[in-house]
């Protein structure tokens, strides 16, 4: 009844093992493209309902387009597991178990919308989203150490770097972008300050 | 049919019955004496900065809320401005002002009306005038407590408007009575500062939530300038008390103008169907998996 990415925020390492007891070697030719897209849908759904409280064509559309940079990278992120995988992962294996892995993200981003129907926007209070957020960038991170462990086969120690470079290859080109767009620095002075 | 089937259909009936039920408000500016009156946000982020919008659907959203201008003020940066009033041209949207929120750490100005990014590194007073050169106008924005170290008298002397309301009036307590007290201060310096009501936009239902009414002699860019300039401006508190020029203000009260608050509208059946088809639409695809491999797992 659970989708592969429900299951794998509750029970990783049970849904890994039968994954990989399926055979990973094998390409599933076009079909990596499934949850990529889904993940541009949600995107996409989530810039609509946060915006107007419904699904609109118009703003569907434009956040599934604007926004497709997020999928765009987490497919780079897998093409270099894949790459570094010695073999282990073909590229579209590699890039549908990744996208697997983010199943907390798109809970918050549909949690989020879901608030979009709530009490008028003027009246919520945020200070709920930076905590969820972590949260979701926490578990997602936990479902991925364990891909790395069971399926690339990666050691411990291994396992973090490897998270820490596809966490660079996903976040970087973002948080580089609003660096040198003078965007993030008085930011991150102001907050010093405060401090 | 299986559970996937049934989402993908909710997903297209959520979709469908949206897209019929997001039509934009008929807005035609309103004529009181020799002004016309404009309802217009001018503090407004979208893509390329850190809005959720693409610069084209935040002049499509102004529209459909009514706004017949805005500024599209991005932090230290103006190329989605650009975009956007290239856009607004095209299709005969609301006027935008090409805007940027100067974001420095001890202070946040908005500058509309400029054609070029202004260098955040700069002193207060040097942006100031670096705006004024462009012919663009400054407004303080959100000028709460922790900024106002940095709003010496001579830097209030040089502003055009201060933000007078901004949703963080029904947020955040500590700070909603800050907006209030600088403006009462800035008016002592500069008694026609304009009043300005602005949004803050980044995402969620707030666009256009806290709006200026400007009192404008002439369309489009210059009209909406001028009006800041000489602080022909209105705003609604949150207590629904006007702001800003006594005279507009009593030429307000004078007349029949009825202001509506988009957002607080009530929902409709239809728009609760058109919700709830679409989201749980999305829920469905995101949590039922396809029936083929939930049995393998």
């Amino acid at each position: 009844m659970w989708s592969r990415e429900i299951r794998l925020m509750f029970r990783p390492r049970a849904t890994f093992a039968r994954l990989a007891g399926e055979g990973l070697r094998t390409d599933d030719g076009w079909r990596w493209i499934r949850r990529p897209l889904l993940l541009c849908l949600v995107l996409g759904a989530f810039v609509s309902f946060t915006t107007t409280g419904r699904l609109t064509l118009r703003l569907l559309v434009d956040g599934m387009i604007f926004w497709s940079f997020v999928p765009a990278l987490n497919i780079g992120a897998a093409g270099w597991l894949a790459a570094t995988s010695a073999g282990r992962l073909p590229f579209s294996r590699s890039t549908d178990l990744l996208f697997s892995t983010l199943g907390p993200w798109l809970c918050w981003l549909l949690g989020v919308a879901a608030v979009a129907f709530g009490p008028a926007a003027s009246s919520l209070e945020f200070w709920w989203l930076p905590p969820t957020f972590l949260a979701a960038l926490a578990w997602s991170s936990l479902i991925q150490i364990r891909l790395l462990r069971d399926v690339v086969g990666a050691g411990w120690w291994r396992s973090v770097f490897l998270l820490g470079a596809l966490k660079l290859a996903v976040w970087g080109p973002p948080l580089a972008f609003f660096a040198l767009s003078d965007q993030l620095e008085p930011r991150l002075l102001f907050m010093l300050e405060v401090k | 049919m299986t559970s996937r089937s049934v989402s993908v259909a909710l997903l297209l009936v959520g979709l469908a019955a949206g897209t019929v039920a997001d039509r934009p408000r008929v807005a035609e500016p309103v004529q009181l004496g020799p002004y016309r009156v404009l309802e217009a946000d001018f503090h407004v982020h979208s893509f390329f900065g850190d809005g959720i919008l693409s610069p084209f659907n935040v002049v499509l959203e102004a529209r459909r809320r009514g706004l017949h201008a805005f500024a599209l003020t991005n932090h230290n940066q103006v190329f989605a401005a650009h975009l956007a009033r290239w856009f607004s041209r095209r299709i005969d949207g609301p006027t935008v002002l090409v805007g940027e929120e100067i974001t420095r750490p001890e202070i946040h100005l908005i500058a509309a009306g400029i054609e070029r990014t202004v260098d955040w590194r700069q002193s207060a007073k040097e942006l100031i005038s670096d705006v004024h050169s462009q012919g663009g106008v400054v407004i303080a924005a959100h000028p709460v407590k922790v900024f106002w170290p940095a709003f010496t008298d001579e830097v209030v002397a040089k502003l055009d408007g201060a933000e007078r309301m901004h949703p963080l009036v029904y947020t955040i307590d500590n700070e909603r009575d800050d907006l209030p007290v600088f403006f009462e201060r800035a008016r002592k310096i500069k008694p026609r500062l304009a009043a300005i009501g602005s949004s803050d936009f980044h995402f969620f239902n707030l666009f256009g939530t806290c709006r200026t009414y400007l009192f404008v002699t002439e369309p489009g860019e210059a009209g909406v300038l001028d009006a800041i300039r000489a602080g022909r401006t209105v705003v609604f508190d949150v207590d629904d008390e006007p702001v800003g020029d006594p005279e507009m203000i009593a030429l307000l009260r004078s007349s029949s103008f009825d202001r509506k608050t988009p957002t607080n509208e009530p929902l409709s059946a239809f728009e609760l169907f058109a919700r709830a088809c679409g989201w749980l639409g999305l829920l469905g695809l995101v949590v039922l998996g396809r029936s083929r491999e939930s049995r393998r797992l």
